[in-house]
């Protein structure tokens, strides 16, 4: 199976418009969280949502919370009826979001990004403020060590709290 | 699930302590956040990755030992 790395890079690859956010925003931004997804938040419109297939056509897409796993289809994608999208694929999960609570939808999220070098490719992830933002509109409890994390990385980086 | 309620009280930001302080008293090794931000964002994801290689490899070979 791929990195989860890789996914992130695919995306990139085939031009998705997307902002790195859950778990895998957290670890860019200095967590020591490990996660096993990808989460993204997405233009939801159909133009995107084909190039988010068009990026994982041959790795077997499914929609992860049908009890089938039925596939993601082109067809399906070309609609753009999707309000967001849970898939398993070869290369792992992926999660793409129309939008971020918290932050808002992928305007609002793309404007509380940052960029971010992955190799050498520039990919966009919600900033240390709206991931925290993000987490505790979320409020669960797995999400409060996410937080308390974030906001001591984000004081540290405010050269604080010493 | 919900959280008992003596972890609730870590949600808050009106306790008189920095978040450092908060995020220490929940149990968190800041240690391990300042190796993380010694790191690049890409070398944290890789790190991630191979985290989540060796939780694969344990879990197998747990498998086979139980097998």
């Amino acid at each position: 199976m791929q990195g989860l790395k890789e996914i992130v890079l695919r995306l990139r690859e085939f031009e998705v418009d997307f902002v790195l956010a859950g778990g895998f925003g957290v670890v860019a931004q200095g967590s020591s969280l490990v996660t096993r997804d990808v989460d993204v938040v997405c233009d939801m419109g159909a133009a995107n949502l084909v190039r988010i297939y068009s990026a994982f056509a041959e790795m077997r897409p499914v929609h992860r919370m049908t009890p089938q796993r039925l596939p993601f289809t082109r067809e399906e994608a070309e609609k753009g009826d999707l309000k967001n999208l849970y898939l398993t694929t070869d290369w792992g999960q992926l999660d793409c979001l129309g939008e971020i609570k918290g932050v808002g939808d992928y305007a609002a999220c793309l404007a509380a990004s940052e960029p971010i070098d992955l190799d050498g490719v520039v990919i966009r992830v919600l900033t240390l403020d709206a991931l925290i933002a993000a987490k505790r509109a979320m409020g669960r409890p797995r999400d409060l060590h996410a937080v308390l994390e974030l906001e001591a990385i984000r004081e540290r980086l405010r050269g604080e709290g010493r | 699930m919900e959280l008992p309620a003596e972890l609730e009280r870590f949600w808050r930001t009106d306790d008189g302590l920095t978040a450092c302080e908060r995020a220490a008293a929940y149990g968190i090794d800041l240690s391990l956040l300042e190796e993380n931000l010694r790191l690049s964002p890409a070398e944290r994801l890789r790190q991630n990755d191979a985290a989540l290689e060796l939780v694969d490899e344990l879990r197998e070979g747990l498998n086979r030992a139980r097998s």
